[in-house]
């Protein structure tokens, strides 16, 4: 996987009390975060959808790339360490290694979201109760980061 | 106290839904591994958001008891795959891999999935620590996906499935009963069982079926009986005695 922080050393850093908000949703926008430590929590309409502890973490750049306001408040649940970019736009153009980063992280949502579609049709065929926590499912998909796969499972092991 | 045993859902989301439906009739539930299904068209990264929600929700409803499986292990730690996602369920009423939960004088361990030494001993140090926690006059329940080896809970029609290290652990640290799952054709075949009673311990496997409801496992601490349903039909025994399962033709009145 890239090293994103490698990647994001020369940009600043600005630090976030327990409680205090990255981004609010809502907002205009056009500023990229990535987190270096600490833990965030991502809420839609007051509602949490996912909280993200790893380092590399990347924020904002749904409205940054649509031009759309911030979808998402992203609160710091511990102090927080993250670096800032408020030239996107020039940091990506700049950095190819960073933008085939964001291209990964955008295609794998879509790839989940699209999986679990595919998916969903496959086993609700015939009913729709499951369809009521739908859009509650996709919301926290679209906030998930990318994470190392592990290693294939152990052939000596008598369990399997 | 009356407690809901599944496990293997396998990302069966018509099975989740009925698990969420029923949650509110249980004291507790106790989900024994293998949330994730490692075939689906959906990826582990979207299964596991699906199943967040699901065990967000159940968690509201009743106290719910979670460890994983060997399906469910989507990161590395040193050299072993571990089920991070499980680790990191938050919630008061989510007991999970490495807790325990203390529901009247019942204690309920939670046993992740061991992929390596290192979990291995986490298990072991675990119930070590957890036996210190157990009530004088209650009784003590681990949820462990693999169940016990040589065991009709294991079989699975040419060879066993189970766990050695797990009846070594039953024998020392003496457990009331054990929830697991894993060898989803147990129950449903010759030599095969869902209920088998090792070093004292009760010892169960409700194995898995097709459909909207997931074969489980009902039990009552007071009426000292668990209860199997499944398409095979209904069978109980008695936690106080030595007996093998016995067919049922009705449900016990305290279901």
């Amino acid at each position: 996987m890239t090293d994103i922080m490698a990647l994001c050393s020369r940009l600043p850093l600005q630090d976030f009390a327990a409680g205090e908000a990255l981004l609010t949703e809502g907002d205009p926008g056009g500023v990229l975060f990535i987190l270096k430590e600490g833990s965030v929590v991502v809420t839609k309409n007051g509602a949490e959808v996912a909280q993200v502890t790893e380092p590399g973490a990347v924020f904002g750049e749904m409205s940054v790339l649509l031009e759309l306001p911030i979808s998402a408040t992203v609160t710091a649940v511990s102090p927080v360490k993250a670096h800032y970019c408020t030239d996107p736009f020039d940091f990506f153009a700049g950095n190819p290694d960073f933008s085939l980063h964001t291209a990964r992280l955008l295609a794998s949502r879509l790839h989940n979201a699209t999986t679990y579609l595919a998916d969903l049709k496959l086993q609700f065929e015939d009913r729709s109760d499951h369809f009521g926590i739908m859009d509650q499912i996709l919301g926290a998909m679209v906030e998930q980061q990318p994470k190392a796969r592990p290693r294939q499972r152990r052939s000596d092991d008598p369990r399997l | 106290m009356k407690i809901l045993l599944v496990a293997d859902l396998h990302y069966a989301l018509k099975q989740f839904d009925w698990l969420l439906s029923e949650a509110p009739h249980y004291d507790v539930v106790v989900m024994a591994g293998d949330f994730l299904d490692l075939s689906s068209l959906a990826t582990l990264e979207a299964q596991i958001v699906v199943v967040n929600t699901y065990l967000k929700r159940i968690a509201e409803k009743t106290q719910l008891v979670v460890c994983s499986g060997n399906h469910d292990l989507e990161a590395e730690e040193e050299g072993e795959r571990v089920a991070s996602w499980i680790r990191s369920l938050g919630g008061t009423r989510i007991c999970r891999d490495g807790q325990h939960v203390l529901t009247g004088n019942t204690l309920i361990s939670a046993l992740p999935w061991w992929d390596g030494p290192l979990t291995k001993t986490a298990v072991r140090d675990q119930l070590a620590r957890d036996a210190e926690a157990r009530p004088e006059a209650g009784s003590w329940i681990w949820a462990h996906h693999a169940p016990p080896a040589d065991s009709g809970l294991s079989w699975g029609g040419s060879r066993s499935y189970g766990d050695s290290d797990l009846v070594q652990w039953i024998e020392a640290f003496r457990p009331d009963i054990v929830f697991s799952g894993h060898v989803h054709q147990a129950p449903f075949i010759s030599d095969g069982a869902w209920a088998d009673q090792i070093s004292g311990a009760w010892c169960f496997n409700m194995g898995q079926q097709p459909g909207p409801i997931p074969s489980h496992i009902a039990v009552s601490l007071e009426a000292d009986e668990a209860i199997w349903l499944s398409q095979m039909g209904l069978s109980r025994v008695s936690l106080s005695g030595h007996g093998s399962p016995t067919s049922l033709d009705a449900l016990p009145d305290w279901f």
